[in-house]
């Protein structure tokens, strides 16, 4: 580390921060500060708060209480443009550049430099290869972005902030596409930030860079603070001890009946999408868990198996004969289904009924006239307790844990459903019906279905799974019995440090 | 009183077509006590016969429109379909045949449309943009622009009514309605045009076939603007590459006087019917009132207007969009 030059004095504050998401609290009585200089990195699994917490916190998101206190003034509510004069900026891949115009344009955006209502593009080209210069990055000003790589393009943000003279800078998972040199450059620049007074929060999943360029961290858990903490003395276990590990209550107990059979799917040497080499099997009656950070390929992977996705490799087998689906349809004809992890975009008919939303899957595979269709519907409403006026009743207006219910109905309509895939079965569901979509997942095993299921809540994974494979960058690490894990060794396994044998 | 009020309240926020209908009664209404001759039978007739033509295009446009799809060149492969089936049966080919062939070629061209859109990932509303001069230049290439007649070889049919008020070209009209409906609401195919306007990604994630699905509901699109196009052969007695002038835009209108969202995923040929019939009543009786043609354009763009407006109302009253 090198030489201190934090500042005494915090910069910035934040005090009391609460966000939801509908009925997801994604940040509780959320407080921190700030001092120039330093480099306060955010930590916490997936879900946790803290891109959240970063995005409040550059004004691109509005918390539903605390403030934000900044230069001695107090503020509720920070619109991106206030967050930008007060010097605050953000560098994520969702806030994003314009591709299509090139550094300078992208350096100067809103403050172009004018004389008499011409644009003066000599003045800001010179500008922009002078801060480019002061920082080390070796970018041209007149370059296109979209020509650019992914680690450039957030180069190009950093110096739009620094333009702006910003004087906090909020990193959102920066190093997520970047390769290793890339990473080196970011860090390098971010060094430079630091050393040049700049107070710089990182948002990030990599524990490595926490402990490369943070000063202190901040670690949260379902959307609490847990601590805040100088990383002096500490090491990558113990932030991890910290962010994971609850208590008794959050658990589910499943009682496992154990496989039923020895023939089952076969997933081999899967590859495209992200995805690398991934060869797993599952068996009748079992549930097999698939955990990792986000961007580790865990959806990627359902969806070659879908057939939703493209493949480059791979062969899917199930009971002995070679059925790789190259579609969602061909997936669907041989028992294989899935509960995609973004209900809204990619699970419901929006503007539809729940009939139609629970028939559809199955319609396809029933005649013309859509025969037997209203015994079905209502039989999936009565089983999962959907709770609603009637089957005509549009899901929009549903609760997240009664859609899921109504996208599990359609998938446990299909005929010979035999295979489920769920990604993210309760992302957004109340306990009640989370307990209750438990329920049914274990019933389903225990009834001889062979369930792949992803998610990214650890007690969930552990409660529901007889065996948990991790990915990580693509590929498959390791696959553990669920008896033999804990949530500590489960998330060491996701980041990538080692775990005593 | 107050329970009527709050039932019509909403009747009218749930369903578009009972205030069109209403709407349409008003003008009916009030047209008759200006002029008693709106009521006669002889122009009751007329008005079912006018709406024959535009009544069948838009239940080719429904499909479509429900699906997230447009078709603007209907205009001119009516056109070229009017032109080839008098052409066909001057040349001595019989009339059932020359009929037939004159709805090929509409199904031919709305295929077209749907493919190429697929093919070049286009909207098919760019598409068509393109055929309308394509086709409509066909038609001028094969016709010289000179009129192709086929004055009284329908005269059966254009005469013949049900109840001296009834048309029979518009039971015909009506007849496509009631099976699309059909199909729209209790079949799988119907299934697939709401899911694939609702959300194409969601239709492919469960087994729906997609490219398959858009290509048939073009074909279908085309048999119905096929049918529409003899039975306008049979009205005029006779046809011109320009003869279909007008269609595409009125039955896009009339579906969205309907209640159908213009973004795809909901909608009723329900609606269309009594945009259909809303559009047919003011211009028979803007005729009847002796108003200038100028102004019927007028007023039936400011009825599509109107109908974008209540629509949103509707949205901002709670009721389903």
């Amino acid at each position: 580390m090198t030489v201190s030059t934090i500042s005494s004095e915090p910069v910035l504050e934040a005090r009391s921060l609460s966000k939801s998401f509908g009925s997801t609290k994604a940040l509780q009585d959320v407080s921190i500060d700030l001092r120039a200089g330093e480099v306060l990195c955010l930590v916490g699994e997936n879900g946790a708060g803290k891109s959240t917490l970063g995005k409040i916190v550059a004004g691109f998101q509005s918390a539903d209480e605390g403030e934000i206190v900044i230069g001695g003034e107090v503020h509720q509510h920070l619109t991106p443009a206030q967050a930008i004069g007060l010097g605050i900026a953000i560098v994520s891949q969702e806030i994003d550049v314009i591709g299509s115009v090139s550094v300078a344009e992208n350096v100067f955006l809103g403050n172009e430099v004018s004389r008499r209502g011409i644009l003066s593009w000599a003045q800001m080209h010179r500008e922009t290869a002078a801060l480019a210069e002061s920082l080390g990055v070796s970018l041209l000003p007149e370059q296109i972005v979209d020509d650019l790589s992914t680690a450039q393009k957030q180069i190009v943000q950093i110096l739009r902030a620094m333009h702006r003279q910003a004087r906090v800078v909020v990193f959102d998972e920066p190093t997520s596409s970047l390769g290793a040199q890339e990473k080196a450059l970011l860090m390098a620049l971010i060094e430079r930030l630091r050393s040049d007074g700049v107070a710089i929060i990182y948002v990030t999943h990599f524990l490595e860079e926490v402990f490369a360029i943070g000063d202190r961290a901040v670690v949260l858990k379902d959307g609490r603070h847990v601590v805040t903490t100088a990383l002096t003395d500490l090491t990558i276990e113990d932030i991890v001890r910290m962010m994971v590990g609850r208590d008794e209550s959050s658990f589910f107990t499943r009682e496992r009946r154990g496989p039923t059979s020895d023939k089952g799917l076969e997933i081999i040497d899967y590859s495209g999408n992200g995805v690398d080499g991934v060869t797993l099997s599952l068996l009748p009656g079992e549930v097999l868990g698939l955990g990792g950070l986000i961007g580790a390929g865990r959806s990627e992977l359902a969806d070659l198996v879908f057939g939703a996705a493209k493949r480059t490799s791979g062969r899917l087998m199930l009971d002995g004969r070679d059925i790789t689906p190259r579609s969602p349809r061909d997936a669907i004809a041989n028992g294989i289904c899935m509960l995609t992890e973004d209900r809204q975009s990619t699970g419901l008919l929006r503007a539809r009924s729940i009939r139609e939303n629970i028939a559809i899957a199955r319609s396809e595979f029933l005649g013309p006239f859509l025969q037997g269709e209203t015994p079905l519907v209502n039989e999936q409403i009565g089983t999962l307790h959907v709770v609603a006026h009637g089957p005509e009743q549009g899901v929009d207006t549903l609760s997240g844990g009664n859609q899921q219910k109504v996208l599990l109905g359609r998938w446990l309509a299909v005929p010979n459903a035999r295979v489920l895939i769920l990604d993210e079965p309760t992302k957004g569901v109340d306990i009640g019906a989370k307990h209750e979509i438990y329920g049914h997942i274990s019933r389903l095993a225990n009834e001889g279905a062979m369930i792949l299921l992803i998610s990214s809540d650890l007690p969930e994974l552990l409660s529901l799974s007889d065996r948990i494979a991790v990915m990580r960058g693509g590929r498959v690490t390791v696959v553990r019995d669920a008896s033999e894990v804990s949530e500590e060794s489960l998330m060491r396994e996701f980041v990538g440090v080692a775990n005593a044998a | 009183m107050a329970r009527v009020g709050t039932w019509t309240r909403s009747l009218f926020r749930d369903n578009q077509w009972a205030l069109i209908l209403l709407v349409t009664a008003i003008i009916a209404i009030g047209t008759g006590m200006m002029n008693d001759r709106f009521w006669s039978p002889d122009n009751l007739s007329n008005l079912f016969q006018q709406i024959t033509v535009l009544g069948l295009v838009a239940v080719g446009a429904t499909i479509l429109i429900v699906s997230g799809n447009f078709d603007i060149s209907v205009d001119a492969y009516v056109g070229l379909a009017v032109c080839i089936m008098p052409m066909l049966i001057n040349a001595g080919v019989p009339i059932p045949f020359a009929v037939i062939a004159g709805i090929l070629v509409c199904v031919l061209a709305s295929t077209f449309n749907g493919v190429a859109s697929i093919l070049f990932k286009a909207p098919s509303f760019i598409v068509s943009v393109a055929t309308l001069g394509v086709f409509g230049g066909i038609a001028l290439l094969l016709t010289g622009g000179v009129i192709q007649n086929a004055f009284g070889e329908f005269n059966t049919l254009t005469g013949a009514t049900i109840g001296g008020v009834l048309p029979v070209i518009f039971v015909i009209t009506l007849i496509g309605f009631a099976l699309v409906h059909v199909m729209l609401t209790w079949t799988k195919v119907g299934r697939r045009v709401f899911a694939i306007g609702n959300n194409e990604e969601v239709a492919f994630r469960v087994g729906v076939p997609v490219v398959r699905s858009k290509i048939i509901f073009f074909a279908i699109n085309g048999l119905l603007v096929g049918v529409a196009a003899w039975l306008l052969l049979a009205r005029i007695g006779g046809g011109l590459p320009s003869s279909g002038t007008g269609l595409a835009i009125q039955a896009i209108g009339a579906v969205v006087i309907g209640g159908a969202p213009i973004t795809g995923g909901r909608g009723s040929v329900i609606g269309t019917f009594f945009g259909v019939l809303l559009l047919g009543t003011i211009a028979n009786s803007l005729n009847i009132l002796n108003v200038s043609p100028y102004i019927q354009a007028i007023a039936q763009g400011s009825l599509i207007l109107l109908a974008i407006a209540i629509s949103a109302l509707r949205v901002r009253l709670g009721g389903r969009q």
